[in-house]
């Protein structure tokens, strides 16, 4: 699970930012001083937690949730604790710490989101859509699980036990096999050309002779494959 | 009136020695610019704007552990609020009390 500290005074982000590091599950992204920043990071990343200053200059942290189309997690940080009682109108807030935080309290708080998290990724689903623009599924990484968009896999390659599912700028090595993958992917989309290598359809370049060029990686397409490759392509 | 304590700063880092200067520092350096700017807008008679620095001293006051000053503070921050000094006296002298306790040039 992971985080963002959202807080207009530092001694209270650096707080927050310390205890959180060590919680084992919860890993923090990023901190910030304003709600604009954040919304800009919230825009470009996902977050499963947010730990939100109520009062910052300008913009409380109800207008900020009120910003959010489809809002985290938030545990609420304030130290007025009459403002518990506006936090029962919000559906996304978990909980709400009293500054200055109580390390105690805190893992408690973690610790209700995180039971949350874990249901929620257990119901997640695991498998495709038939929409090539809307396959996700989740990656299991150091005890993170992290969404990825099939229409952004290049391939994935086979390296013993396990795959290494490559993207235009990042690579995520997973204990699987190719075949197991293979199964949560969308056939329209993707074809195994090789025993040791799938491709995404959508990304080929050329192909010459045996080889196909996906992005910058020349990958070989075993004899037995070819034609069916072929076939599956828009060939004029 | 009661002296700062370092006692949460010590529960919170078990012994970091890192983190711990690393917060001091952020009090050296913020709290003496704060209260600067408190000054000035008192001065310019914008006690909303006074308030809102107020608010950013009152967790700085809570993070010392001193429960008195932090409801003086808390007094004055509504005070200033409702556009008015009240508890102000009281005010700088908890200030005073903490920039005294944090080190040298803040003296």
């Amino acid at each position: 699970m992971n985080c963002i500290i959202i807080d207009d005074e530092s001694v209270s982000r650096e707080i927050l930012t310390f205890l959180c590091e060590k919680e084992p599950d919860l890993e923090v992204l990023g901190s910030f001083s304003n709600a604009m920043d954040a919304f800009r990071f919230l825009n470009k990343e996902q977050v499963d937690l947010i730990f939100l200053d109520v009062h910052m200059p300008g913009f409380s942290g109800f207008d900020f949730i009120q910003t959010l189309k489809k809002p985290p997690h938030i545990i609420l940080t304030t130290s007025d604790q009459s403002i518990a009682i506006h936090a029962f109108d919000y559906e996304s807030i978990i909980d709400f710490l009293v500054k200055p935080i109580n390390p105690d309290r805190l893992k408690k708080a973690i610790s209700r989101v995180f039971k949350l998290y874990k249901k929620e990724v257990k119901t997640a689903p695991q498998t495709n859509l038939d929409n090539g623009d809307k396959n996700q599924f989740y990656i299991n990484i150091d005890k993170r699980l992290i969404k990825l968009n099939a229409n952004e896999v290049n391939l994935i390659e086979a390296q013993g036990d396990y795959a290494l599912i490559k993207l235009d700028n990042q690579e995520f090595k997973v204990h699987s096999t190719l075949s197991k993958i293979f199964e949560k992917l969308s056939p329209d989309s993707f074809f195994q050309v090789h025993r040791s290598y799938i491709i995404n359809l959508h990304k080929i370049i050329d192909i010459q002779d045996n080889t196909v060029l996906i992005q910058k990686s020349v990958i070989p397409i075993s004899r037995s494959r070819r034609a069916e490759l072929m076939s599956r392509l828009n060939l004029i | 009136m009661e002296t700062p304590s370092l006692k949460y700063l010590k529960e919170l880092s078990k012994g970091n020695k890192n983190f711990e200067m690393k917060i001091f520092k952020l009090l050296l350096d913020e709290l003496p610019t704060e209260y600067a700017t408190y000054q000035h807008a008192i001065s310019t008679n914008n006690y909303y704007w006074a308030a809102e620095v107020v608010h950013k001293i009152k967790h700085k006051v809570a993070f010392f552990q001193m429960k008195e000053a932090l409801t003086l503070t808390e007094k004055h921050e509504t005070a200033l609020m409702s556009g008015n000094l009240n508890y102000q006296l009281d005010f700088q002298e908890v200030m005073s009390n903490i920039l005294k306790f944090l080190p040298e040039p803040y003296e």
